[in-house]
């Protein structure tokens, strides 16, 4: 059955409609059946901007260009899009237009401006639009490289001109003039890394000499250390001479104690005295042989001390009226004798304790 | 001498007057065709017969054509893009393509034949055997009754083709490229949509409307004209022929410097 003319044409018709109202919608890339919510930025250009380019907003597309339109009374490009309600705009939004490829491809990118503080964002915007900024296509960068490379070869042209063949020739000497030098250079090193090795193993040798002399020092040290160690032995010598000074005196004062209670010694005093007289040349023996070498003071004082027990026993027998001495001690003139040799012994001894070096002699370690 | 003189001149004025006379005698059939619609009960009834016979009669040789169009489109914009640029710009090449260039062109130029030169022969042969002196003295308004069913039908079914022919096309060029060429129908999709702006349909149409125009009233002129019996029916027909598919590309060059620019 051979349908009728009209029908079939008219389904033709109307499958054409259709075909191009979807084909349309479907090309456009709008979602099927959502309303779209309209947005309105401006710009001072939109460079390669077209309507149908696609909106973004976090890199997913929400939206397409619908209109582009020169606006004089906001002084920019009225740029209107279709963008899905899905899509929550920030607090400061702004439209960003970036090229979309390498290849002329556009797009806007619905951004916080906040994220983009490098961009022109167009400010004093009526209320309801969006400021906007564009960003430099591919073809303002390659003509900037354009410019870039026709300085090269402004460059290139001169360096050519510059660079003639007696040029050439002037820089091959200079080269070769270098090339000597180098090589001079190169025999000077040698030369001064030996001279440097000689230098590097006499260090080595005195660092090795010092290093022995450092040790020697030290022991020297020590053996230094070890008598001023033994100059404490000194000090200690000395204090019994001190010491024995103190005993002398103390032998003065009970003398003259003994001298006030028995004149009757007096007459006995010449003996006594003759004992004073040897005890005084003991003890003048006695330093004078401390004088050449200090370390025989120590048998000296010790020989001094059996001196002075001797004395004490003696003085004892002396107190208790025995013997020779004991009854000298009664005679004045012996007292008298006595106190001026007593006071003859206090100057000595005096000058012994401030001046020990007269009699002790030079001290030498070395 | 004086004929070896003013020969050329002579023949180049009688050409300029073949031309001129030809031009008036189709702007005075133009004009005709113009007063004709209002003649709506002589043309209306033969209209749907003529939509089903030039425009519906006419979608298949549309669709095969744009089927391979699509195919050829689809691999050389592949073969010639070599890496540099990427594959997505299949979808784009053909898209566009498609629907500025080569969909309403080569419909136009394939139905200049198959519409065309039918129109032409048909009316041609009308002519030299009289039949529409018979209509002009029966009363009949032979460019309402033959001439404006023809026109108005290639106006209104060429680009419902061309559309159908588009998409078949623009089909072909997807399963094209997802089998042959290693993409994806998201990536074809991708390029299709990519510089699409909804004025390349509103171009398409715009153009294979004026296509339609023209292949139908250079037909109908042609065969309106006819003299000189089969012949000149033929003549008529080739005509016919090479006049539309000229005026098709200089249309097209037309439209592209006036709607694309």
């Amino acid at each position: 059955m051979r349908l009728k003319n009209e029908i079939v044409v008219g389904m033709v018709v109307v499958l054409g409609a259709v075909l191009t109202v979807v084909g349309a919608f479907w090309l456009s890339g709008r979602p099927w059946g959502e309303s779209q919510r309209e947005l309105v930025a401006v710009f001072v250009e939109v460079g390669g901007l077209r309507s149908g380019n696609p909106v973004k907003f976090r890199g997913v597309e929400v939206g397409r260009i619908t209109k582009i339109e020169l606006d004089p009374s906001v002084g920019g490009v009225l740029v209107t899009m279709d963008v899905s309600p899905r899509a929550e705009l920030p607090v400061d939004t702004g439209v960003l237009l970036t090229s979309a490829s390498l290849f002329g491809d556009w797009q806007a990118q619905i951004v916080s401006r906040a994220a983009y503080p490098d961009e022109q964002f167009t400010g004093g915007n009526p209320p309801g639009v969006l400021p906007g900024a564009t960003q430099p296509d591919i073809t303002q960068l390659t003509a900037v490289g354009n410019r870039i490379a026709s300085d090269l070869q402004v460059l290139a042209q001169r360096v050519e001109l510059a660079f003639t063949e007696e040029t050439a020739l002037k820089i091959r000497e200079t080269i070769e003039n270098v090339e000597g030098i180098s090589q001079q250079l190169a025999g000077f090193v040698d030369q001064q890394t030996n001279v440097y090795h000689d230098v590097s193993q006499n260090v080595l040798a005195a660092a090795e000499n010092i290093t022995q002399t450092t040790a020697r020092v030290g022991r020297v040290a020590t053996e230094v250390e070890a008598v001023f160690v033994e100059g404490g032995e000194v000090q200690r010598i000395l204090g019994n001479v001190r010491q024995a000074s103190q005993n002398l005196e103390d032998l003065s004062i009970r003398l003259d104690q003994a001298t006030a209670g028995i004149p009757s010694l007096v007459s006995r005093a010449d003996t006594t005295l003759g004992d004073l007289g040897h005890l005084a040349a003991s003890t003048a023996d006695l330093l004078d042989s401390v004088e050449p070498q200090v370390h025989e003071i120590g048998p000296a004082i010790a020989e001094m001390r059996h001196g002075i027990a001797t004395l004490e026993r003696t003085l004892a027998r002396v107190e208790s009226g025995d013997g020779t001495l004991g009854r000298m001690v009664g005679d004045p003139a012996l007292y008298e004798e006595t106190q001026a040799t007593i006071t003859a012994l206090r100057r000595m001894l005096a000058d012994i304790q401030a001046n020990p070096e007269r009699y002790i002699g030079a001290v030498r370690i070395f | 001498m004086k004929d070896l003189t003013f020969g050329p001149f002579a023949a180049v004025g009688k050409a300029t007057e073949d031309i001129l006379a030809s031009l008036g005698k189709f702007g005075e059939f133009f004009i005709e065709i113009l007063r004709s619609l209002r003649d709506v009960s002589t043309w209306s009834p033969l209209l749907v017969q003529q939509m089903r016979r030039l425009g519906v009669d006419s979608i298949p040789i549309s669709l095969f054509l744009a089927m391979f169009t699509g195919v050829v489109l689809a691999l050389q914009a592949s073969y010639t893009f070599t890496g540099q640029i990427p594959l997505y710009f299949v979808g784009t090449l053909v898209g566009k393509t498609m629907m500025l260039e080569l969909g309403p062109v080569l419909t136009g130029l394939a139905l200049s034949g198959r519409v065309g030169a039918n129109i032409a022969a048909q009316l041609g042969t009308m002519r030299v055997s009289e039949q529409i002196d018979a209509l002009e003295t029966l009363a009949y308004n032979p460019v309402a009754y033959l001439v404006v069913p023809r026109v108005l039908a290639g106006v209104l079914m060429f680009p419902v083709i061309v559309i159908f022919a588009n998409a078949l096309g623009i089909s072909a060029g997807l399963v094209t490229a997802v089998n042959l060429l290693d993409m994806s129908t998201q990536d074809f999709i991708r390029g299709l949509r990519l510089f699409y702006a909804p004025f390349d349909i509103t171009f398409s149409l715009i153009k294979t409307t004026s296509f339609g125009l023209v292949i139908t009233v250079i037909g109908s002129f042609m065969g309106f004209t006819t003299r000189g019996g089969a012949e000149g029916v033929g003549s008529s027909t080739t005509r016919a022929v090479v006049i539309s598919s000229m005026l098709i590309l200089v249309l097209d060059a037309f439209w592209a410097v006036v709607l694309l620019q």
